[in-house]
């Protein structure tokens, strides 16, 4: 099993425009979007859906100027 | 009466020269994307301290290894610097929120030592060899800096090899500028060799 990438690419453009969302290495998710119109909470419950269980760890999340951020990571560390 | 020139031990401008050696500090095995950039970003900001005791002495440190692995390889940084100084014996540590350009540092002799477009190859220990070789005194920390400036970012970045230690590293992410102000303190520093 791994991320269903078409699904939550269409989920993710009812909000914004999705600039990447794939595999970035071995051991994380990343997404970015432009022009996001919702809040953290949105992208987080989307997210929750289809990442979340292959990539459980929320690494780095940023939204300025509705451009958004996220790397979701299979692996836990500290910090 | 005769001078013998050994060829791997000189002293330039009172730095002692060893050529040859390194030292390494930290052998963690945590992946920290932000070090020593962050390819997620167009632009960001790292910094880490090490105390003298750690420094085992001066040294005209002329390079460094740091452990690299995740690139989807080759993967290519583009305006990249790295500042090298001296920090006052008294500070071990950055503050909660540290400054990007160190003014809340008290740092000396901030050199940089190296200007480069970096290109990852491979996983694992990456040298890279300054332009300007720093000449460490020995008594201070040292301090050091990388500035990425790329100014675009794209997939498949990876992370450093590195160690938990507290409050001995700092970052800072930014689009669509190189940060300012004040960055975010971390409890973790890349394990690095010093070349000397």
């Amino acid at each position: 099993m791994a991320v269903d990438r078409n699904a939550l690419v269409q989920e993710l453009e009812q909000y914004g425009n999705v600039v990447f969302c794939d595999i970035n290495n071995i051991i994380s998710y990343v997404v970015v979007m432009s022009d996001w119109t919702s809040d953290q909470a949105t992208f987080e419950a989307i997210a929750n859906i289809y990442i979340i269980p292959y990539f459980p760890y929320l690494y780095n999340f940023t939204l300025q100027d509705g451009t958004i951020k996220a790397q979701y990571n299979s692996v836990e560390f500290n910090s | 009466m005769s001078m013998i020139i050994n060829p791997y031990f000189s002293n330039l401008g009172g730095c002692v020269n060893v050529q040859g050696l390194n030292l390494q500090v930290g052998t963690g095995t945590t992946n920290i994307f932000q070090y020593p950039a962050y390819g997620l970003f167009n632009f960001s900001w790292t910094s880490m301290i090490w105390n003298a005791a750690e420094m085992a002495g001066a040294k005209q440190i002329t390079g460094i290894e740091i452990e690299i692995g995740g690139y989807t390889v080759p993967y290519t940084y583009n305006n990249q610097t790295i500042k090298l100084a001296h920090l006052a014996p008294a500070t071990t540590t950055f503050d909660a929120n540290p400054a990007i350009d160190w003014s809340d540092m008290p740092v000396s002799d901030v050199t940089i030592v190296k200007t480069f477009n970096w290109t990852i190859s491979t996983s694992g220990w990456l040298v890279i060899n300054f332009d300007t070789p720093f000449c460490y005194n020995g008594t201070s920390n040292l301090i050091l800096g990388w500035e990425n400036r790329d100014g675009s970012w794209t997939s498949g970045f990876g992370s450093a090899e590195s160690t938990l230690i507290t409050n001995k590293g700092a970052f800072a992410n930014n689009d669509p500028s190189f940060p300012t102000g004040n960055g975010f303190r971390y409890s973790y520093r890349m394990n690095i060799r010093f070349k000397y």
